[in-house]
């Protein structure tokens, strides 16, 4: 490469920041604008959609066709973790949930999407409807027991759980009750009795294998197991669906552990997911990588973007965001404890505690601890933060 | 090498940076005497949805697949929206489609002219584009016209909004912001008490062998002024720093030297220790106060309203707030100042209870007491 060669290369390396400015017109006729997500077109599934969107537009009032389209959307926003889709879900559903009567598919999927919303109390209204009529109902009795447990009420997530036993296999209860239990003073032995039941080889389907090795992972990682814990999110990772929770939480301890190498080589090609960009950046943080400041640039966007139109959806990132990569412990604490308001997975915890010890707020640090202790929290990640509090708190 | 360097566009290039997010569309409106230049950001994978537009199904939106449909894309789009001047009609003169990058991918930038009957100060928007498809599409709408500009959010629960402005809505918010003003100096027993305390000895002078009441109303007056004056300015400089967080100090720094100040001026009263100076102490405390004030205000909502408006509304209610206070005050202090009453119980008890009352507001916030307690 010779010096105009470089420099050439370093200019393109630059663009991305520059050419977002400007709207321009095309110079060519078959450039491509705009490239639609891959699943959309050639597979199966885009292909399906578009049978079913035309047989919806000539029969509006075909259940069988909105339900089963609304459930393409749904999964396609899982999978791909992209909103936009359960907005076409919602705009499938919007006129059967009109009705007085909506079908019980009708109710449970808007559960999930008031759920996806971070609409909880809304969710729950649903879920309770379908309960009174199916109290053993499986995957209203699951999605209750999940918000219970990321609001922080393990006692009301764990009966849940239980009503599971019934109806389905005994290994998704266990799985099902194991984060709530392992949360609220029963780590040990959910740890274990958990561990031994997933050893067993049991079949199960590929979805549920990673949910239940990722829960395991994540009571050992609190214990402090923190080799075995590696292990079971490598499992999680080996039954091959591509879960944006599992990566998440992975690449916290990644990052807790710091291996920031290791981050950077299993999110490299997810920038698009913020969140997940956002455990990129802090990684590129730590090796002091020169691609930090335009990721930087990149969050500080779609935070604004998302400001913008009044979401709330964030916090808890961009709390970390505020307190990692921009140093406003401040500002930190305020989306923190906000965010804290409505969820408070351990996540939540930790980064409510970091931005609190930061900002030398006390009141909030003894706040947050106390109601630990009264859930019975035997979390390690939590005593090193309290004890570090004076160095101002490790990276979590 | 060449391969190489088509590799790295591509990479930058690749929708692979960009974000899945909800879907927004983004109005700019910039109106200028009867005339509205508008540009419209539409997602292009929004308008695929609605409209179709991958004609051959490739996966990819070319150039001319968007252009050749432009003419339907602005039908779609202004079927969608409705821009109209209060009672007036404008009528829109088409622009250039060109393409822009959001955070979330690539945009059709549909630009626009609308000419209206008469100059435009109030606007009536309705926005109801892709909410039938989507409902969690947002219409992020910004109208520009002079130095001020609104913005609106509309959402299927709010497709209509009225824009005005006219001068009385400025007004309104200049209002709205004065009485917040007043109300803040009322219930911010902190400022009125360091107020007082810089105010009590102004109707008496120290000798000696005690206090002498002042003879001269227009001295009085004078030195009032002169205390006020600077305790005005000095937070006034400070309100504008914080407001436009070109400096800003932790909260708790703020309140706890608040706190302090009034414990300053209390314990002055009795054992004087800057005499003469009042004024200057009220400058340079009266600098802390407006941070205080700053913080006040920025807790309120600045982001609809003008800030300049707001920020001089806020301010003018202080002073008014405060002036109202000093009025009922000084003519009484003056008549009562030759009284044993004023010079022992009001002048030297009043200060002992200030400083007690401050000293304990700065224990709070200086050192978080409460939590001590629990």
């Amino acid at each position: 490469m010779n010096k105009s060669q470089q420099l050439l290369m370093i200019l393109l390396i630059m663009l991305p920041s520059v050419t977002l400015a400007k709207p321009f017109i095309p110079e060519q006729d078959n450039q491509i604008i705009e490239r639609l997500p891959e699943r959309l077109f050639q597979s199966k599934t885009s292909q399906k959609i578009k049978v079913l969107r035309a047989q919806l537009k000539n029969h509006p009032n075909d259940w069988s066709a909105a339900s089963q389209l609304a459930q393409y959307y749904i999964e396609l926003s899982q999978t791909q973790a992209d909103p936009r889709y359960m907005g076409y879900a919602q705009s499938v559903l919007n006129p059967w949930w009109q009705t007085s009567l909506p079908p019980l598919t009708a109710l449970l999927m808007r559960a999930i999407i008031r759920q996806n919303a971070h609409d909880f109390t809304g969710a729950n209204t649903d879920l309770e409807r379908i309960l009174k009529v199916q109290p053993g109902h499986i995957q209203a009795n699951l999605i209750k027991a999940t918000i219970a447990t990321v609001q922080g009420n393990y006692r009301t997530a764990i009966q849940h759980c239980r009503q599971l036993m019934r109806r389905s296999s005994m290994i998704m209860a266990l799985v099902c009750q194991s984060t709530p239990a392992s949360l609220s003073g029963e780590a040990e032995s959910s740890y274990r009795i958990l561990h031994r039941v997933l050893s067993t080889h049991v079949p199960m389907l590929k979805k549920d294998k990673a949910w239940a090795w990722t829960a395991l992972a994540e009571i050992a990682w609190r214990l402090g197991y923190f080799r075995a814990a590696d292990q079971h999110f490598q499992t999680a990772l080996q039954s091959g669906i591509k879960d944006f929770y599992l990566y998440r939480v992975y690449a916290d301890y990644l990052l807790q552990q710091r291996r920031p190498f290791d981050v950077i080589e299993l999110l490299t090609s997810e920038t698009q997911n913020d969140s997940l960009l956002l455990r990129l950046a802090l990684a590129n943080q730590m090796i002091h990588s020169e691609q930090l400041t335009e990721q930087i640039a990149l969050l500080n966007e779609r935070y604004d973007a998302n400001r913008k139109r009044g979401s709330t959806l964030h916090k808890g990132d961009e709390a970390r965001f505020m307190l990692r990569l921009q140093g406003q412990p401040q500002a930190a604490l305020q989306l923190a404890k906000q965010n804290w308001q409505v969820q408070r997975e351990p996540a939540d915890t930790y980064i409510l505690l970091q931005s609190a010890i930061a900002a030398n707020d006390n009141e909030i640090v003894q706040k947050t601890a106390h109601w630990l202790n009264q859930q019975g929290s035997s979390d390690v990640l939590v005593r090193q933060l309290l004890a570090s509090q004076a160095d101002k708190g490790d990276e979590i | 090498m060449k391969s190489k360097i088509l590799l790295v566009i591509i990479m930058l290039t690749s929708p692979l940076v960009w974000s899945h997010k909800s879907s927004d569309s983004f109005v700019n409106l910039q109106i200028n005497g009867n005339t509205i230049t508008g540009r419209w950001d539409i997602a292009l994978r929004d308008l695929e949805y609605a409209l179709a537009l991958d004609i051959d199904n490739d996966g990819a939106i070319t150039w001319s697949e968007l252009r050749n449909r432009y003419q339907e894309i602005e039908n779609y789009a202004f079927t969608r929206l409705q821009v109209n001047q209060g009672p007036g009609e404008c009528i829109r003169e088409p622009g250039l489609l060109q393409i822009d990058h959001h955070s979330d991918g690539a945009y059709a930038v549909i630009n626009f002219d609308l000419i209206c009957s008469s100059l435009v100060d109030k606007l009536n928007v309705e926005y109801h584009l892709l909410f039938d498809l989507d409902p969690t599409h947002r219409g992020l709408v910004q109208i520009n016209h002079g130095t001020s500009s609104e913005f609106v959010i509309f959402s299927p629960e709010k497709q209509q909004a009225n824009i005005d402005f006219n001068p009385s809505s400025q007004w309104q918010t200049f209002v709205q912001f004065l009485k917040e003003g007043v109300w803040h100096i009322w219930i911010g027993y902190d400022h009125i008490l360091f107020l007082l305390c810089l105010l009590l000895p102004s109707v008496v002078s120290r000798t000696p062998t005690g206090w002498v009441q002042n003879t001269s109303f227009t001295n009085t007056l004078g030195q009032v002024g002169k205390i006020i004056t600077a305790f005005t300015l000095a937070h006034s400089i400070t309100l504008l720093l914080g407001v436009l967080q070109i400096v800003s100090l932790p909260s708790r720094l703020i309140e706890s030297t608040i706190a302090f100040s009034v414990m300053m001026v209390a314990a002055n009263n009795l054992y004087p220790f800057f005499r003469e100076r009042a004024w200057f102490v009220a400058f340079v405390f009266g600098l802390i106060h407006g941070f205080g004030f700053a913080s006040v205000l920025t807790d309120l909502d600045l982001t609809t309203a003008n800030v300049g408006v707001s920020l001089l509304g806020f301010n003018l209610g202080v002073e008014i707030g405060q002036l109202a206070i000093v009025s009922v005050y000084l003519p009484m202090a003056y008549l009562l100042r030759s009284y044993w009453f004023y010079q022992r119980i009001v002048l030297y008890a009043g200060s002992q209870a200030i400083m007690l009352l401050a000293f304990v507001w700065f224990m709070q916030r200086a050192f978080d007491l409460s939590i001590y307690n629990a």
